[in-house]
């Protein structure tokens, strides 16, 4: 039988971690109840490259030279603010991006208010999406370009890709995209059953005000927020885990506005008509056929998504009758796709590899 | 190495959760709870608009400006920001396309730029 009382060394071991932990944890708690040492968010240094309105490309600055081409241009969503991918120092999609090689762009929308409020998805498919992809390639030399659309921002690269297929993308990947609005849970029944009107949502601005978005997502999961500080009691002696866990709980609590005319199409053609299942998707008096998409394209579905279940996403290839789109199934959550440990060892990983084998070396074809 | 087991709080904690958490998932996707949801946007929406009604009336009285005022002064801004920004655009797009008399002059060094 082995024995149940530890040696001298072990206990003095035991004893000294524990007293360790107990200083850290109480040094840590007073840091993370006052605010202090907060991480620097969005770390990577970035230019304008192209504005529209309150729309914006950054290109970011790495210190690996540029390998492969064409440039990466990400899409953020409408609905959170884009630093996730950039979150901080050592958890960064776009600086892992940057050290595999590619030349990083991201599309941010800004934060919408009064001016924004009548901006519909066309202003954003027809008007911003091909002006910015135009920014994109003047700003980096290169006449195409590869997209890779973030949640809602999948929504409407796919959406503008199909709308112009003269848009030099040479690639397009969407990552936690819901594209069968059926499989969409939480709040969207309400609206899909009109138990809520569209404008009763509305602010005074005339946007659906972040809160409403955030308590959206947050009530899928009602006992997360108690998970969370039972985690973070857990934890708080571990610097780098608070460091973390503070960059990420900032992210998740900046929601941004949601522009109320987009929002309204959002709900009339995707909620209630699930316009890309149904092939109903209508912009501008015209179809959006996801069958004009001839670009090789990826679906990448997390399969611990709470926010776009995977059966919300999986369709998409089937969908795309014009190219041979794959997917790929990450053991992700929703935000664990392109932050965390997670993203670093498994996900990020695998979708350098798929944008490395749809490029060009740099040099290669220079003739 | 086998990972070192979570103190015992945690260990109740989860069990806590693991019993809870499920139910209460389950429970906010029924038509009762959107229903509830539903009901207390409304209500909110109404109290909010009767007090807008009260208060809008009490400071009308002595001349002093409402939030309803505010609001919409702010969106006849928000008109006006619009109007501009369309004026800019329409500018940028003139000044970015030669005029009608010198389009086929410069159609040939554009069509170049393009296939760069």
């Amino acid at each position: 039988m082995s024995p149940t009382v530890p040696v001298p060394s072990q206990l003095r071991e035991r004893i000294g971690r524990d007293v360790d932990r107990a200083y850290r944890r109480s040094r840590n708690g007073l840091r993370y109840a006052a605010g202090s040492a907060r991480p620097k968010i969005g770390p990577t240094p970035k230019d304008v490259v192209w504005k529209r309105d309150k729309a914006e490309v950054w290109r970011y600055r790495g210190t690996t030279p540029v390998e492969w081409a064409p440039p990466v241009l990400v899409v953020h969503s409408l609905v959170s603010r884009s630093y996730v991918l950039d979150l901080y120092k050592g958890n960064s999609a776009v600086q892992f991006f940057l050290d595999a090689g590619l030349d990083v762009l991201l599309l941010d929308w800004g934060i919408a208010d009064e001016v924004e409020a009548q901006n519909t998805l066309e202003t954003y498919v027809d008007e911003y999406l091909p002006r910015a992809v135009e920014g994109a390639c003047e700003a980096t030399g290169s006449d195409e370009i590869t997209i890779l659309g973030y949640c809602f921002g999948g929504v409407l690269s796919l959406m503008s890709a199909a709308r112009h297929p003269e848009m030099p993308i040479r690639n397009l990947m969407v990552m936690a995209t819901p594209i069968d609005y059926n499989h969409m849970p939480g709040m969207t029944g309400l609206l899909k059953d009109g138990k809520v009107q569209v404008e009763e949502l509305f602010d005074d601005t005339g946007n659906v005000p972040p809160e409403a978005l955030e308590s959206s997502f947050r009530i899928l999961k009602p006992t997360a927020e108690f998970t969370q500080y039972a985690n973070l009691w857990q934890n708080l002696w571990n610097d780098q885990w608070v460091e973390g866990y503070q960059a990420m709980n900032q992210w998740a609590g900046d929601h941004v506005p949601f522009p109320g005319a987009a929002f309204k199409q959002v709900a009339e053609q995707l909620l209630t008509n699930n316009g890309f299942v149904e092939g109903t998707l209508r912009l501008g008096g015209r179809d959006v056929d996801l069958g004009a998409i001839t670009c090789p394209t990826l679906s990448i579905v997390a399969e611990r998504d709470h926010i776009v279940p995977i059966d919300a996403a999986t369709p998409l290839p089937g969908l795309l009758t014009g190219t041979e789109a794959e997917e790929l199934r990450l053991n992700a959550g929703h935000v664990g796709l392109v932050a965390g440990r997670q993203a670093a060892k498994v996900t990020l990983p695998a979708i350098v590899q798929w944008i490395k084998d749809h490029s060009d070396r740099v040099g290669e074809d220079d003739e | 190495m086998a990972p070192s087991k979570p103190p015992l709080w945690r260990q109740a904690f989860d069990a806590v959760e693991g019993r809870i958490g499920p139910p209460a998932e389950r429970a906010v996707q029924t038509d009762l709870f959107a229903d509830t949801v539903a009901l207390a946007l409304k209500s909110r929406r109404r109290i909010q608009r009767e007090i807008e009604r009260q208060s809008r009336r009490a400071l009308h009285l002595v001349n002093i400006p409402t939030a309803t005022d505010v609001k919409r002064v702010s969106e006849q801004l928000a008109a006006l920001q619009r109007q501009t920004r369309a004026l800019e655009h329409r500018l940028a797009e003139q000044q970015q396309s030669p005029p009608p008399s010198q389009r086929g002059a410069r159609s040939g060094s554009q069509t170049k730029e393009r296939s760069r």
